[in-house]
């Protein structure tokens, strides 16, 4: 019983303490990986050309925590070789007890220019 | 009597819900056993086809080669490993298949863009880019 509970407990915080990246490939073909740090998260289109990768969609983060889910974009999308993501749509959802989680859902595009 | 009645019959309502979330617990913990492939989709570019190959033959690269290449085709799913799309890639004539995994498990706990703790453990899908070397062709021309 006891092993039940922590058992349980575990994966709740497991749970808890995760979110969830989606990250779909729409483009063609294969580009490098580029650094997650360099990775924008725009708003609106860029004036630059560009490939679109893919698409990403981001959940289970607090409601608080927007520049940590933009990392989570920047470090998932990193991988597709995304030098930037715009962002297309944000909300919030309930998550119990009063609470909001966060999601966003966008584009992976890659600056044609950069190598 | 109809006390008696209406408390059993919840329980067994409840009972039944309880043999329901098993059932449903057991599904999902089996079919993620199961290693099935989910969400598959892939694409084929190449206006010819290419007679298919040896999966041995085909090498499984995690980055860009440095020989000039054209991609043939781009595999994509849930669940299915490298040596899948080794063997997709064999059978429409690939010489190398570029695999890489996207998206899946992030830690709250992250506060470094480039810190990724679960990164190639916990990912959502796994691609492949089905590739022929173009050097190999000229010398073969």
């Amino acid at each position: 019983m006891r092993i039940r509970s922590i058992t349980i407990l575990a994966l709740l915080l497991l749970l808890t303490a995760c979110a969830s990246v989606d990250v779909t490939k729409t483009g063609k073909g294969f580009y490098e990986p580029t650094t997650p740090a360099e990775v924008q998260i725009l708003k609106t289109l860029p004036d630059y050309k560009y490939v679109e990768l893919g698409t990403v969609t981001v959940s289970g983060f607090d409601s608080k925590e927007t520049a940590k889910m933009h990392n989570a974009i920047r470090a998932k999308s990193s991988a597709l070789g995304a030098t930037a993501v715009v962002l297309t749509e944000e909300g919030l959802t309930p998550g119990g007890w009063g609470t909001y989680r966060r999601w966003a859902t966008g584009v992976a595009i890659r600056n044609i220019n950069s190598q | 009597m109809g006390k008696n009645r209406r408390q059993l019959a919840k329980e067994f309502k409840i009972r039944n819900d309880c043999a329901r979330m098993k059932l449903i617990a057991l599904l999902v913990f089996g079919l993620s056993f199961a290693g099935c492939a989910t969400d598959v989709a892939n694409r084929y570019y190449a206006s010819e086809q290419y007679p298919p190959k040896n999966k041995a033959e085909v090498l499984i690269l995690d980055s860009k080669p440095t020989r000039a290449f054209i991609v043939i085709a781009d595999f994509q799913s849930r669940g299915e490993t490298p040596s899948d799309l080794q063997e997709k890639a064999a059978k429409i004539g690939a010489d190398a298949v570029i695999v890489s995994h996207i998206g899946g498990v992030y830690s709250r706990s992250e506060e470094w863009a480039s810190k990724d703790r679960y990164q190639g453990e916990f990912h959502d899908h796994i691609l492949g880019t089905a590739i022929k070397f173009t050097e190999e062709n000229e010398n073969a021309n």
